[in-house]
């Protein structure tokens, strides 16, 4: 099991206090127990948007457990995005993360389609309660983390069931009904000496101690800590009682008119000290020596002071507030924040009673802390017990297609009976009228081929008109039947495998794998122009995230598993699926891992040809292993990518596919390299023009009047397709198209490639430019047309078509 | 199965009520603030924007660029501005301020969909393409320069062909 860390906002601090030394502790144990816990820890820092720098833990861990080398010597050219993350991890949210520039509202729905496991540790929600004690920039970017952990962690880690508490009634205020999982995990106790060797005690922490009794407080003077009770208490009678009050910490900010009174005390350096800049030993030290220590703090997330404070053996006494009992419990003194008078009565309590006063001493001599190995052992443990891998296996000897094709399926069976040996069994349901085409070649096979007809399936129902419904009712009928398997592979007649495989491909270690290639919610945006696939994935999104299900994309165009209890459970809940034509493997992988996730894993496709051409859809996940082919007969055409390749099984068929494989990978490393420049491009112009390069198409239907905007110039890949988008601002109901042409600069006439319909619903159209074969430089020209009139040019830009090197940046 | 604008709003509402209870108020509209939540980091959609009055766009502006609230000086020397100037003129000069600051290059910000306001680069096809063909004639040239040279010939180039 991978877990990723995200300690973008830790390696970034200067300094090392509360929320940085708690990631600092949990992450190096988690490193140092990487074998023990059988949890491979992955550490990541956020670059950008979706995108991470993989982290040299070694080093890490050098730097953090044994001060040794510097934070540079973390980074690697390692990059990944959610979508390279392995499906059976869990992300671990420990750090200060709601100052990432990768958000964790767009973050979290991420993960979670990808059926990865999200743990965030919340040490406190101060800022939404108490938002007058945290800085500006907090009260903005804090809701979001908050609210993306409540909705989508599948764990939440607190420090203290209060914060638990004061979760719920938030969770309860702004409607957030799902059930959560918390697991209270205290912070650590023990605390290493970090500055690694004996420092000096600073002499003026020697003459405090040396001049007799004092009352102590450790931290950041800040209004939610609440010093100004002690001044008050000092002020009002500590003083009288001849008890010094040493503060130590730096002043924090809202802080003036506080820091004010301390300078200007008039017991200031006498018998009343404000000290800054201690190193550990001065601030252990004083600790040892003082009579009390108190924190009179307003709020906490845990108070992990109080923690280190109560190991010195000096009587503690703490605000009156649930999370400080939490924490002290019997073995501390507590006050009214409010009141200076109740602090005053306390020392004096002690004062007269040294017996009671040792009693208390000796009560501490008690006290063990919880350690940062606990911790982090609680953490570990959580994760196993949720997410733990049960041992099951299960049987599947049989794969179902639906299809009329019988030269195309039996030319597919081949593959399947000589590279997929744990299938026995082919149920194939076709119209009638080629059942016995089926059944005479289907003879003397090494698979059993099983004939079901549509008219058996459909058992007099009709048929829908539409493709993609057609196909979603027969396949949804068609495992209704007895005779299909409780776990079976589903299959279309043009999927082919490229090597030899076991069932491990699709079920490992306890889990179905479910091979995803898209997101529903933006395969629109990809589309130039809609099919009946394309509105079958339309109606697919809609009923998925209308019923509260994720939404990625499951017709990768290869074999699947399926579990056929969960499918009829979905067909029972749902069966208005039969009517409205939804993508059968979409709704089912959506539903079963919602339903199900500890069944699943979710992993990037394995699909080679899918799409045929890369112009077909804009690309999301870069599948880096091919083990099915999705035939396209037009591939092996004269001309084309696979031209001298065998289109039927052989013996060296994997050999063969290695080739393929490498020509295809060839072929979407220009269109990547293409990308790579476009987005340079992005980059680039962003920063020498201080905006980022846009395309809009504004069209005024008042004045029937069409304008473009468009960047300075473009810049493009050589020999790729390039998607550009194109804005749509205003609103219309005329007949618009837009196209687009490059031409030489040479001028000659102008006219449009390739065309587009408008459709204002959509916000925005796809522009599908081919760029040619040498570095140029072209017009990049852009057209509308109204209501069927001529087109007209709208803008004309200078189109720069560079290779990956981009060698004429040094002239412009 | 996104967080609803709802949730947004009410937690918008409770900290809003938190910080009167002590005199203080939020650092931005609730129009911004739910702007800020549904847009990336470091990313401002001008076309989201440009609808704000001063005030708002002025909040959103630092809130989706820079990540932060505006800064104490920056509200004074915008103040007045933001109640003198109309509404196109303020953002234009807002938005030429911050375009123009390191901030904007080191934080890596990016303002989206601008090109609406910039200034119609009306055609200039036959400067263009005249200007194209004359460094397309001399780039083999160029090419086979030493360093120094190539340096001297970007300079002059530049003042004769001014920007693409």
């Amino acid at each position: 099991m991978n877990i990723y860390i995200d300690v973008t906002n830790l390696i970034q601090s200067n300094f090392m206090t509360g929320i940085q030394r708690a990631v600092s502790e949990f992450t190096t144990r988690l490193i140092r127990n990487e074998d023990i816990n059988g949890m491979q820890i992955v550490l990541i820092k956020c670059v950008e948007f979706d995108q991470f720098m993989v982290l040299k833990k070694d080093k890490f861990y050098e730097f953090y457990a044994k001060e040794v080398g510097d934070k540079k010597s973390f980074e690697s050219d390692v990059f990944i995005k959610v979508d390279d993350m392995c499906g059976d991890s869990v992300f671990l949210d420990i750090d200060a993360v709601w100052h990432n520039v990768f958000l964790r509202t767009e973050l979290y729905p991420m993960l979670k389609k990808r059926n990865i496991k999200i743990c965030t540790y919340v040490y406190d929600i101060i800022t939404i309660t108490h938002p007058y004690y945290t800085s500006n920039p907090n009260i903005v970017t804090f809701p979001a983390y908050i609210l993306a952990t409540l909705k989508y962690a599948d764990i939440i880690f607190t420090s203290a069931q209060f914060t638990v508490e004061e979760m719920e009634k938030l969770a309860k205020k702004v409607g957030l009904v799902n059930k959560r999982n918390y697991k209270v995990v205290p912070l650590g106790g023990d605390f290493k000496n970090n500055s690694g060797k004996t420092g000096e005690i600073d002499p003026r922490a020697i003459q405090i101690v040396e001049k007799g009794k004092y009352i102590f407080a450790v931290s950041t003077i800040e209004p939610r800590k609440n010093y100004e009770i002690l001044l008050d208490a000092f002020d009002k009678g500590l003083n009288d009682l001849g008890v010094q009050m040493v503060i130590a910490g730096r002043f924090g900010w809202n802080v003036e008119e506080l820091k004010e009174r301390i300078k200007n005390h008039p017991e200031k350096d006498k018998s009343f000290f404000h000290l800054e800049g201690m190193n550990d030993d001065t601030i252990r030290y004083l600790y040892e020596n003082a009579y009390m220590v108190f924190f009179p703090t307003f709020i906490e997330g845990y108070g992990l002071a109080t923690v280190e404070a109560m190991q010195y053996n000096v009587p503690v006494a703490l605000s009156d507030i649930p999370v400080m009992h939490e924490v002290g419990g019997d073995y501390c003194d507590y006050f009214d924040p409010y009141n200076p008078l109740e602090v005053v009565e306390i020392v004096r309590k002690y004062l007269n009673n040294p017996n009671l006063y040792e009693e208390r001493k000796n009560l501490l001599k008690n006290y063990q802390p919880y350690t940062w190995d606990q911790a982090e052992q609680d953490i570990v443990k959580a994760i196993r017990t949720q997410f733990s891998v049960h041992n099951v296996s299960v049987k599947c000897r049989q794969m179902v297609f639906l299809t009329a094709r019988v030269d195309a399926f039996f030319d597919t069976l081949d593959f399947i009976e000589n590279l997929m040996p744990f299938i026995e069994e082919i149920v194939v349901c076709c119209p009638e009228q080629v059942k016995d085409k089926f059944i005479n070649k289907g003879k003397n096979r090494r698979i059993l081929i099983t004939i079901m007809t549509d008219e058996e399936v459909l058992a007099g129902e009709k048929l829908p008109d539409d493709h993609q419904q057609r196909n979603t009712f027969l396949r949804c009928k068609m495992l209704m039947s007895n005779r299909i398997d409780d776990v079976f592979i589903m299959s279309d007649d043009d999927y082919r495998p490229m090597f030899k495989m076991g069932l491990d491909v699709f079920f490992e270690r306890g889990k179905y794998n479910a091979y995803f290639f898209h997101d529903l919610g933006e395969w629109e945006d990809g589309v130039k122009e809609m099919t009946s696939y394309d509105r079958g994935m339309v109606r697919t999104n809609e009923f998925l995230t209308k019923n509260g299900f994720y939404n990625l994309q499951y017709s990768s165009h290869m074999p699947q598993i399926i579990d056929k209890g969960i499918y009829k459970e979905m067909l029972r809940e749902f069966p208005e699926i039969l009517d409205i034509g939804v993508d059968e493997w979409s709704s089912y992988f959506n539903y079963a891992i919602s339903k199900y996730p500890s069944k699943f894993r979710v992993l990037p496709y394995l699909t080679l040809g899918w799409p045929g051409h890369v112009s077909d859809w804009e690309l999301k996940v870069d599948n880096k292993i091919y083990l099915f082919e999705n035939y396209y007969e037009n591939l092996y055409a004269p001309n084309e990518i696979f031209e001298n390749f065998s289109e039927q099984y052989n013996s060296d068929i994997e050999k063969e596919n290695v080739e393929k494989i490498r020509v295809f990978d060839e072929e979407r490393q220009e269109h990547k390299n293409g990308k790579i420049i476009y987005e340079n491009y992005m980059r680039k112009y962003n920063l020498k023009y201080r905006y980022a390069p846009s395309f809009i198409f504004e069209f005024d239907e008042k004045e029937n009047r069409a304008k473009f905007y468009a960047p300075r110039y473009i810049q493009l890949g050589v020999n790729s397709w390039n998607k550009i988008p194109v804005i749509l601002e205003g609103m219309s109901s005329a007949d618009i198209k837009i196209g687009w042409s490059l031409s030489s600069i040479k001028g000659e006439e102008k006219k449009p490639v390739e065309i587009c319909n408008v459709d204002y619903d959509r916000k925005k159209v796809l522009l599908a430019v081919r760029t040619p074969n040498e570095e140029q430089n072209l017009f990049f020209n852009l057209f509308y047309s109204i209501n069927g009139a001529k087109f007209q040019v709208g803008k004309t830009i200078i189109a720069k078509i560079v290779k990956k090197n981009e060698r004429e940046k040094e002239l412009y | 199965m996104n967080i609803k604008e709802e949730c947004f709003e009410q937690i918008y509402e409770i900290m809003k009520m938190e910080l009167a209870q002590k005199g203080e108020k939020m650092p931005c509209t609730k129009n911004v603030f739910l702007l800020y939540q549904t847009s990336r980091t470091y990313e401002a959609d001008y076309l989201k924007i440009k609808i704000l009055n001063n005030v708002e766009f002025f909040q959103a502006v630092y809130l989706l660029l820079f990540n932060r609230v505006p800064d104490e000086e920056a509200q004074i020397c915008w103040m007045e501005k933001m109640e003198t100037l109309e509404n196109s003129e303020f953002q234009k000069q807002v938005l030429s301020s911050v375009r123009g600051s390191q901030e904007y290059v080191i934080k890596g910000s990016k303002l989206i969909n601008y090109c609406l306001a910039e200034e119609d680069t009306k055609d200039n096809e036959t400067k263009l393409s005249r200007k194209v063909r004359i460094l397309n004639r001399l780039y083999p040239i160029y090419a086979r320069l030493p360093e120094q040279l190539k340096d001297f010939m970007r300079k002059h180039i530049k003042k004769y062909v001014g920007k693409i």
